[in-house]
Protein backbone atom coordinates (compact mmCIF):
# COMPACT_ATOMS: atom_id res chain seq x y z
CA UNK A 1 0.00 0.00 0.00
CA UNK A 2 1.26 3.46 -0.80
CA UNK A 3 1.98 5.83 2.05
CA UNK A 4 -0.98 7.95 2.94
CA UNK A 5 -0.21 11.64 2.67
CA UNK A 6 -1.48 14.54 4.76
CA UNK A 7 -4.15 15.69 2.33
CA UNK A 8 -7.40 14.86 4.19
CA UNK A 9 -9.37 14.15 1.02
CA UNK A 10 -6.66 11.96 -0.41
CA UNK A 11 -6.37 10.06 2.86
CA UNK A 12 -10.12 9.58 3.03
CA UNK A 13 -10.23 8.35 -0.55
CA UNK A 14 -7.34 5.90 -0.07
CA UNK A 15 -8.81 4.54 3.15
CA UNK A 16 -12.23 4.27 1.59
CA UNK A 17 -10.79 2.06 -1.16
CA UNK A 18 -9.45 -0.32 1.48
CA UNK A 19 -12.69 -0.77 3.40
CA UNK A 20 -13.86 -3.92 1.55
CA UNK A 21 -10.70 -5.70 2.65
CA UNK A 22 -11.12 -4.35 6.17
CA UNK A 23 -14.48 -6.09 6.14
CA UNK A 24 -13.05 -9.41 4.93
CA UNK A 25 -10.22 -9.21 7.51
CA UNK A 26 -7.36 -9.50 5.06
CA UNK A 27 -5.64 -6.14 5.56
CA UNK A 28 -2.03 -6.24 6.70
CA UNK A 29 -1.02 -4.57 9.94
CA UNK A 30 0.03 -1.17 8.57
CA UNK A 31 -3.06 -0.86 6.39
CA UNK A 32 -5.26 -2.09 9.20
CA UNK A 33 -3.87 0.51 11.57
CA UNK A 34 -4.44 3.31 9.06
CA UNK A 35 -8.02 2.24 8.43
CA UNK A 36 -8.85 1.90 12.13
CA UNK A 37 -7.39 5.33 12.89
CA UNK A 38 -9.39 6.90 10.09
CA UNK A 39 -12.61 5.18 11.11
CA UNK A 40 -12.38 6.82 14.51
CA UNK A 41 -12.81 10.24 12.95
CA UNK A 42 -14.65 9.74 9.66
CA UNK A 43 -18.41 9.39 9.78
CA UNK A 44 -18.71 8.80 6.05
CA UNK A 45 -16.38 5.81 6.19
CA UNK A 46 -18.21 4.45 9.24
CA UNK A 47 -21.45 4.52 7.28
CA UNK A 48 -19.77 2.99 4.30
CA UNK A 49 -18.42 0.25 6.52
CA UNK A 50 -21.91 -0.69 7.69
CA UNK A 51 -23.12 -0.89 4.11
CA UNK A 52 -20.16 -3.04 3.13
CA UNK A 53 -20.81 -5.44 5.99
CA UNK A 54 -24.39 -5.83 4.76
CA UNK A 55 -23.11 -6.47 1.29
CA UNK A 56 -20.63 -9.02 2.59
CA UNK A 57 -23.37 -10.94 4.39
CA UNK A 58 -25.57 -10.84 1.30
CA UNK A 59 -22.80 -12.14 -0.94
CA UNK A 60 -22.13 -15.02 1.41
CA UNK A 61 -25.76 -16.08 1.48
CA UNK A 62 -26.34 -19.26 -0.42
CA UNK A 63 -29.39 -20.63 -2.09
CA UNK A 64 -30.38 -24.24 -2.34
CA UNK A 65 -28.51 -26.31 -4.85
CA UNK A 66 -29.56 -29.01 -7.16
CA UNK A 67 -26.42 -31.07 -7.36
CA UNK A 68 -27.29 -32.87 -10.58
CA UNK A 69 -24.20 -31.48 -12.27
CA UNK A 70 -21.73 -33.22 -10.00
CA UNK A 71 -21.43 -36.09 -12.41
CA UNK A 72 -19.71 -34.03 -15.06
CA UNK A 73 -16.28 -35.31 -14.15
CA UNK A 74 -16.90 -38.23 -16.48
CA UNK A 75 -17.12 -35.78 -19.39
CA UNK A 76 -13.73 -34.40 -18.50
CA UNK A 77 -12.30 -37.90 -18.23
CA UNK A 78 -13.64 -38.78 -21.66
CA UNK A 79 -12.07 -35.67 -23.07
CA UNK A 80 -8.68 -36.47 -21.55
CA UNK A 81 -8.77 -40.00 -22.93
CA UNK A 82 -9.96 -38.80 -26.31
CA UNK A 83 -6.97 -36.45 -26.47
CA UNK A 84 -4.63 -39.27 -25.46
CA UNK A 85 -5.92 -41.47 -28.27
CA UNK A 86 -5.58 -38.62 -30.74
CA UNK A 87 -1.98 -38.15 -29.66
CA UNK A 88 -1.27 -41.83 -30.14
CA UNK A 89 -2.72 -41.96 -33.63
CA UNK A 90 -0.83 -38.91 -34.82
CA UNK A 91 2.09 -39.70 -32.69
CA UNK A 92 5.61 -38.16 -32.64
CA UNK A 93 7.89 -36.49 -30.31
CA UNK A 94 5.62 -34.33 -28.25
CA UNK A 95 5.43 -35.48 -24.69
CA UNK A 96 1.98 -36.71 -23.68
CA UNK A 97 -0.21 -33.84 -22.39
CA UNK A 98 2.40 -31.52 -21.00
CA UNK A 99 3.35 -33.49 -18.00
CA UNK A 100 6.92 -32.72 -17.20
CA UNK A 101 7.57 -35.84 -15.20
CA UNK A 102 6.19 -38.27 -17.76
CA UNK A 103 7.84 -37.44 -21.02
CA UNK A 104 6.36 -39.87 -23.47
CA UNK A 105 7.21 -39.48 -27.08
CA UNK A 106 4.71 -39.46 -29.81
CA UNK A 107 5.18 -38.82 -33.49
CA UNK A 108 3.79 -36.34 -35.96
CA UNK A 109 5.48 -36.34 -39.33
CA UNK A 110 4.97 -32.65 -40.08
CA UNK A 111 6.92 -31.65 -37.00
CA UNK A 112 9.81 -33.99 -37.52
CA UNK A 113 12.32 -31.29 -38.37
CA UNK A 114 11.53 -29.10 -35.37
CA UNK A 115 11.42 -32.09 -33.14
CA UNK A 116 14.71 -33.43 -34.32
CA UNK A 117 16.21 -30.02 -33.53
CA UNK A 118 14.67 -30.18 -30.08
CA UNK A 119 16.22 -33.58 -29.53
CA UNK A 120 19.64 -32.30 -30.48
CA UNK A 121 19.22 -29.58 -27.86
CA UNK A 122 18.00 -32.10 -25.32
CA UNK A 123 21.04 -34.24 -25.93
CA UNK A 124 23.67 -31.54 -26.12
CA UNK A 125 22.59 -29.01 -23.49
CA UNK A 126 22.30 -31.37 -20.48
CA UNK A 127 25.68 -32.78 -21.37
CA UNK A 128 27.07 -29.31 -21.57
CA UNK A 129 25.75 -28.48 -18.13
CA UNK A 130 26.95 -31.70 -16.53
CA UNK A 131 30.24 -31.65 -18.32
CA UNK A 132 33.06 -33.34 -16.46
CA UNK A 133 36.32 -31.52 -16.13
CA UNK A 134 38.46 -32.85 -18.95
CA UNK A 135 42.02 -33.83 -18.43
CA UNK A 136 43.02 -31.20 -20.95
CA UNK A 137 41.15 -27.98 -20.89
CA UNK A 138 41.34 -27.60 -24.64
CA UNK A 139 41.15 -29.78 -27.70
CA UNK A 140 42.76 -29.04 -31.03
CA UNK A 141 41.16 -29.94 -34.30
CA UNK A 142 43.80 -32.61 -34.78
CA UNK A 143 42.89 -34.27 -31.50
CA UNK A 144 40.28 -36.75 -32.65
CA UNK A 145 40.48 -39.28 -29.83
CA UNK A 146 36.91 -38.71 -28.78
CA UNK A 147 35.56 -38.70 -32.26
CA UNK A 148 37.34 -41.93 -33.09
CA UNK A 149 35.84 -43.79 -30.20
CA UNK A 150 32.36 -42.83 -31.44
CA UNK A 151 33.02 -43.07 -35.15
CA UNK A 152 30.84 -46.10 -35.64
CA UNK A 153 28.13 -45.20 -33.16
CA UNK A 154 24.79 -43.67 -33.98
CA UNK A 155 22.19 -42.20 -31.66
CA UNK A 156 18.70 -43.29 -32.65
CA UNK A 157 15.17 -42.65 -31.48
CA UNK A 158 12.58 -45.12 -32.70
CA UNK A 159 8.93 -44.30 -33.26
CA UNK A 160 6.71 -44.66 -30.23
CA UNK A 161 4.76 -47.65 -31.54
CA UNK A 162 7.66 -49.62 -33.02
CA UNK A 163 7.73 -53.29 -32.03
CA UNK A 164 10.78 -55.20 -30.89
CA UNK A 165 10.76 -57.21 -34.08
CA UNK A 166 10.64 -54.09 -36.25
CA UNK A 167 13.51 -52.68 -34.23
CA UNK A 168 15.60 -55.79 -34.85
CA UNK A 169 14.87 -55.62 -38.58
CA UNK A 170 15.95 -51.99 -38.66
CA UNK A 171 19.16 -52.85 -36.85
CA UNK A 172 20.02 -55.78 -39.06
CA UNK A 173 19.44 -53.62 -42.17
CA UNK A 174 22.28 -51.35 -41.09
CA UNK A 175 24.38 -54.09 -39.44
CA UNK A 176 24.00 -52.42 -36.11
CA UNK A 177 23.64 -53.57 -32.52
CA UNK A 178 22.40 -51.69 -29.50
CA UNK A 179 25.23 -50.79 -27.15
CA UNK A 180 23.44 -48.23 -25.00
CA UNK A 181 20.09 -46.85 -24.03
CA UNK A 182 17.29 -46.23 -24.02
CA UNK A 183 17.85 -43.04 -22.08
CA UNK A 184 15.09 -41.04 -20.44
CA UNK A 185 14.62 -39.41 -23.81
CA UNK A 186 14.27 -42.88 -25.45
CA UNK A 187 17.63 -42.51 -27.21
CA UNK A 188 19.50 -45.69 -28.17
CA UNK A 189 23.18 -45.90 -29.02
CA UNK A 190 23.80 -48.21 -31.93
CA UNK A 191 27.18 -49.50 -32.98
CA UNK A 192 27.67 -50.30 -36.63
CA UNK A 193 29.73 -53.44 -36.56
CA UNK A 194 30.78 -53.47 -40.20
CA UNK A 195 31.50 -49.78 -40.73
CA UNK A 196 34.78 -48.18 -39.87
CA UNK A 197 34.85 -44.92 -41.80
CA UNK A 198 32.71 -41.86 -41.21
CA UNK A 199 31.44 -42.09 -44.75
CA UNK A 200 30.11 -45.58 -44.19
CA UNK A 201 28.50 -44.56 -40.91
CA UNK A 202 26.84 -41.57 -42.56
CA UNK A 203 25.41 -43.88 -45.21
CA UNK A 204 23.85 -45.98 -42.45
CA UNK A 205 22.53 -42.86 -40.77
CA UNK A 206 20.90 -41.86 -44.03
CA UNK A 207 19.34 -45.30 -44.34
CA UNK A 208 18.00 -45.09 -40.81
CA UNK A 209 16.52 -41.65 -41.44
CA UNK A 210 14.61 -42.98 -44.42
CA UNK A 211 12.92 -45.59 -42.27
CA UNK A 212 9.50 -44.34 -41.10
CA UNK A 213 9.97 -46.11 -37.79
CA UNK A 214 13.00 -44.01 -36.98
CA UNK A 215 12.36 -40.51 -35.66
CA UNK A 216 15.91 -39.45 -35.20
CA UNK A 217 19.33 -40.67 -36.25
CA UNK A 218 22.61 -38.85 -35.88
CA UNK A 219 26.26 -39.96 -35.66
CA UNK A 220 27.32 -40.02 -32.02
CA UNK A 221 30.40 -37.92 -32.69
CA UNK A 222 28.25 -35.15 -34.12
CA UNK A 223 26.48 -34.81 -30.78
CA UNK A 224 29.61 -34.48 -28.71
CA UNK A 225 31.35 -31.25 -27.93
CA UNK A 226 34.89 -30.81 -26.77
CA UNK A 227 35.77 -32.84 -23.69
CA UNK A 228 32.44 -34.64 -23.43
CA UNK A 229 32.15 -38.25 -22.47
CA UNK A 230 29.19 -40.57 -22.58
CA UNK A 231 28.47 -39.83 -18.97
CA UNK A 232 28.73 -36.15 -19.66
CA UNK A 233 26.02 -36.28 -22.24
CA UNK A 234 23.69 -38.18 -20.00
CA UNK A 235 23.13 -40.71 -22.72
CA UNK B 1 -32.06 -7.04 -19.20
CA UNK B 2 -32.39 -10.61 -17.99
CA UNK B 3 -31.95 -11.48 -14.38
CA UNK B 4 -30.99 -15.06 -13.77
CA UNK B 5 -32.32 -16.77 -10.72
CA UNK B 6 -29.23 -18.66 -9.77
CA UNK B 7 -29.08 -21.41 -7.24
CA UNK B 8 -25.60 -21.65 -5.90
CA UNK B 9 -23.94 -24.72 -4.48
CA UNK B 10 -24.30 -25.14 -0.78
CA UNK B 11 -20.72 -24.83 0.30
CA UNK B 12 -20.01 -26.06 3.76
CA UNK B 13 -16.45 -24.83 3.77
CA UNK B 14 -15.87 -21.32 2.54
CA UNK B 15 -12.57 -20.22 1.14
CA UNK B 16 -10.26 -22.62 2.87
CA UNK B 17 -6.82 -21.12 2.98
CA UNK B 18 -5.46 -23.19 5.83
CA UNK B 19 -1.93 -24.42 5.38
CA UNK B 20 -3.07 -28.03 5.58
CA UNK B 21 -5.52 -27.62 2.75
CA UNK B 22 -3.03 -25.63 0.71
CA UNK B 23 -0.51 -28.45 1.05
CA UNK B 24 -3.13 -31.03 0.12
CA UNK B 25 -4.04 -29.06 -3.00
CA UNK B 26 -0.38 -28.60 -3.91
CA UNK B 27 0.16 -32.35 -3.53
CA UNK B 28 -2.80 -33.07 -5.76
CA UNK B 29 -1.44 -30.71 -8.40
CA UNK B 30 1.93 -32.44 -8.20
CA UNK B 31 0.26 -35.81 -8.66
CA UNK B 32 -1.73 -34.46 -11.59
CA UNK B 33 1.52 -33.32 -13.19
CA UNK B 34 2.42 -37.02 -13.12
CA UNK B 35 -0.79 -37.84 -15.00
CA UNK B 36 -2.60 -39.16 -11.92
CA UNK B 37 -6.28 -39.18 -12.85
CA UNK B 38 -7.36 -40.05 -9.34
CA UNK B 39 -5.75 -36.86 -8.07
CA UNK B 40 -7.54 -34.88 -10.77
CA UNK B 41 -10.84 -36.36 -9.69
CA UNK B 42 -10.15 -35.45 -6.05
CA UNK B 43 -9.25 -31.89 -6.99
CA UNK B 44 -12.31 -31.72 -9.22
CA UNK B 45 -14.64 -32.78 -6.42
CA UNK B 46 -12.95 -30.48 -3.94
CA UNK B 47 -13.23 -27.40 -6.15
CA UNK B 48 -16.41 -28.13 -8.07
CA UNK B 49 -18.81 -26.29 -5.77
CA UNK B 50 -16.56 -23.28 -5.33
CA UNK B 51 -15.87 -23.01 -9.04
CA UNK B 52 -19.54 -23.47 -9.84
CA UNK B 53 -20.47 -20.62 -7.58
CA UNK B 54 -17.67 -18.37 -8.78
CA UNK B 55 -18.39 -18.91 -12.47
CA UNK B 56 -22.13 -18.57 -11.92
CA UNK B 57 -21.65 -15.35 -10.03
CA UNK B 58 -19.44 -13.67 -12.57
CA UNK B 59 -20.94 -14.92 -15.84
CA UNK B 60 -24.63 -15.01 -14.80
CA UNK B 61 -25.09 -17.76 -17.37
CA UNK B 62 -26.05 -21.07 -15.89
CA UNK B 63 -25.78 -23.00 -19.15
CA UNK B 64 -22.05 -22.47 -19.57
CA UNK B 65 -20.91 -23.26 -16.02
CA UNK B 66 -20.23 -26.97 -16.35
CA UNK B 67 -18.46 -26.43 -19.62
CA UNK B 68 -16.23 -23.76 -18.09
CA UNK B 69 -15.45 -25.93 -15.05
CA UNK B 70 -14.38 -28.74 -17.34
CA UNK B 71 -12.26 -26.31 -19.34
CA UNK B 72 -10.60 -25.17 -16.12
CA UNK B 73 -9.89 -28.71 -14.99
CA UNK B 74 -8.62 -29.65 -18.43
CA UNK B 75 -6.14 -26.77 -18.28
CA UNK B 76 -5.07 -27.93 -14.82
CA UNK B 77 -4.56 -31.44 -16.22
CA UNK B 78 -2.44 -30.13 -19.07
CA UNK B 79 -0.53 -27.44 -17.20
CA UNK B 80 -0.12 -28.87 -13.71
CA UNK B 81 3.63 -29.07 -14.20
CA UNK B 82 3.76 -25.29 -14.68
CA UNK B 83 2.34 -24.51 -11.24
CA UNK B 84 5.29 -22.85 -9.53
CA UNK B 85 4.08 -22.50 -5.92
CA UNK B 86 4.45 -18.71 -6.10
CA UNK B 87 0.81 -18.36 -5.13
CA UNK B 88 -1.78 -20.48 -3.32
CA UNK B 89 -3.10 -23.41 -5.38
CA UNK B 90 -6.59 -21.92 -5.02
CA UNK B 91 -5.40 -18.59 -6.42
CA UNK B 92 -3.84 -20.39 -9.39
CA UNK B 93 -7.01 -22.40 -10.00
CA UNK B 94 -9.33 -19.42 -9.65
CA UNK B 95 -7.07 -17.44 -11.96
CA UNK B 96 -7.60 -20.07 -14.63
CA UNK B 97 -11.32 -20.10 -13.86
CA UNK B 98 -11.52 -16.33 -14.19
CA UNK B 99 -9.84 -16.39 -17.60
CA UNK B 100 -11.95 -19.27 -18.89
CA UNK B 101 -15.17 -17.74 -17.59
CA UNK B 102 -14.29 -14.40 -19.13
CA UNK B 103 -13.54 -16.10 -22.44
CA UNK B 104 -16.80 -18.06 -22.43
CA UNK B 105 -18.74 -15.01 -21.37
CA UNK B 106 -17.27 -12.85 -24.13
CA UNK B 107 -18.11 -15.53 -26.69
CA UNK B 108 -21.71 -15.78 -25.62
CA UNK B 109 -22.72 -12.45 -24.21
CA UNK B 110 -23.61 -8.88 -25.05
CA UNK B 111 -20.58 -6.93 -26.15
CA UNK B 112 -21.28 -3.67 -24.38
CA UNK B 113 -20.98 -4.89 -20.86
CA UNK B 114 -17.20 -4.82 -20.74
CA UNK B 115 -17.28 -1.03 -20.95
CA UNK B 116 -19.22 -0.84 -17.69
CA UNK B 117 -16.01 -0.95 -15.74
CA UNK B 118 -15.39 2.67 -16.60
CA UNK B 119 -18.83 3.90 -15.67
CA UNK B 120 -19.58 5.43 -12.32
CA UNK B 121 -22.76 4.88 -10.36
CA UNK B 122 -24.05 8.31 -11.27
CA UNK B 123 -23.79 7.63 -14.99
CA UNK B 124 -26.87 7.79 -17.12
CA UNK B 125 -26.50 4.12 -17.88
CA UNK B 126 -26.98 3.08 -14.31
CA UNK B 127 -29.84 5.46 -13.68
CA UNK B 128 -31.63 4.13 -16.70
CA UNK B 129 -31.15 0.52 -15.65
CA UNK B 130 -31.90 1.22 -12.04
CA UNK B 131 -35.50 1.92 -13.08
CA UNK B 132 -35.66 -1.46 -14.75
CA UNK B 133 -34.19 -3.15 -11.72
CA UNK B 134 -36.99 -1.83 -9.56
CA UNK B 135 -39.48 -3.65 -11.73
CA UNK B 136 -37.95 -7.05 -11.05
CA UNK B 137 -38.95 -9.49 -8.46
CA UNK B 138 -36.46 -8.56 -5.81
CA UNK B 139 -36.67 -11.45 -3.42
CA UNK B 140 -32.96 -11.60 -3.94
CA UNK B 141 -31.90 -8.00 -4.52
CA UNK B 142 -28.26 -8.92 -4.83
CA UNK B 143 -28.88 -11.18 -7.81
CA UNK B 144 -30.62 -8.31 -9.56
CA UNK B 145 -27.99 -5.83 -8.54
CA UNK B 146 -25.11 -7.96 -9.71
CA UNK B 147 -26.50 -7.80 -13.22
CA UNK B 148 -25.73 -4.11 -13.29
CA UNK B 149 -22.04 -4.82 -12.83
CA UNK B 150 -19.45 -5.92 -15.32
CA UNK B 151 -17.94 -9.39 -15.16
CA UNK B 152 -14.73 -7.98 -13.71
CA UNK B 153 -16.57 -6.07 -11.01
CA UNK B 154 -18.58 -9.15 -10.07
CA UNK B 155 -15.38 -11.16 -9.92
CA UNK B 156 -13.81 -8.66 -7.51
CA UNK B 157 -16.91 -8.71 -5.28
CA UNK B 158 -17.02 -12.49 -5.22
CA UNK B 159 -13.31 -12.95 -4.64
CA UNK B 160 -13.33 -10.40 -1.83
CA UNK B 161 -16.46 -11.29 0.08
CA UNK B 162 -16.88 -14.95 -0.63
CA UNK B 163 -13.38 -16.23 -1.30
CA UNK B 164 -11.92 -13.86 1.26
CA UNK B 165 -8.91 -12.75 -0.76
CA UNK B 166 -6.74 -9.68 -0.22
CA UNK B 167 -6.72 -7.19 -3.10
CA UNK B 168 -3.12 -8.11 -3.96
CA UNK B 169 -4.15 -11.75 -4.42
CA UNK B 170 -7.08 -10.69 -6.58
CA UNK B 171 -4.75 -8.53 -8.68
CA UNK B 172 -2.48 -11.51 -9.18
CA UNK B 173 -5.38 -13.78 -10.02
CA UNK B 174 -6.91 -11.30 -12.48
CA UNK B 175 -3.52 -10.31 -13.82
CA UNK B 176 -4.07 -6.59 -13.32
CA UNK B 177 -2.64 -3.80 -11.10
CA UNK B 178 -3.80 -3.61 -7.48
CA UNK B 179 -5.27 -0.16 -8.08
CA UNK B 180 -7.47 -1.57 -10.82
CA UNK B 181 -8.89 -4.05 -8.33
CA UNK B 182 -9.62 -1.25 -5.87
CA UNK B 183 -11.22 0.88 -8.56
CA UNK B 184 -13.39 -1.97 -9.80
CA UNK B 185 -14.55 -2.58 -6.26
CA UNK B 186 -15.19 1.13 -5.73
CA UNK B 187 -17.45 1.41 -8.78
CA UNK B 188 -19.19 -1.84 -7.95
CA UNK B 189 -19.86 -0.72 -4.38
CA UNK B 190 -21.46 2.48 -5.56
CA UNK B 191 -23.75 0.71 -7.94
CA UNK B 192 -24.72 -1.95 -5.42
CA UNK B 193 -25.32 0.68 -2.74
CA UNK B 194 -27.82 2.41 -4.98
CA UNK B 195 -29.71 -0.82 -5.57
CA UNK B 196 -29.55 -1.74 -1.90
CA UNK B 197 -30.93 1.67 -0.87
CA UNK B 198 -33.71 1.48 -3.40
CA UNK B 199 -34.79 -1.87 -1.95
CA UNK B 200 -34.91 -0.80 1.63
Amino acid sequence: MKHLNNNPYSTHHDISLLLPWYVNNTLRSAELQNVENHLKVCLTCKRELLALRKLSVAVQQEGSFDSAALASFSHLKNRIHATDNENKSTAIFISKPTHGATNRFAVKASFSFALAAALVLALVIPGYVNIKQPTNDFRTLSNSDIAKSHNNEIRVVFANDVTKQQMETILSDVHGKIVGGPTEQSVYTIQITTATSKKEVLARVEKLRQNPNVIFAEPAYALLSSGQTDQGTNL
Amino acid sequence: MVVLKMNFPRITVLANNSTGQTNKDADLILRISNADEKALEMLYRHYYARLFRFIARITRQEDIIDEVINEVMYVIWKKACTYNHQCQPSTWIFGIAYNKARQAYTNSSNPFEESLDDLDSDSSFFEQNNCEIQQFETDNWLESALDTLSLDQRAVIELTYFQGLHYSEIAELMDCPENTVKTRMHHARKKLASVLNSNQ
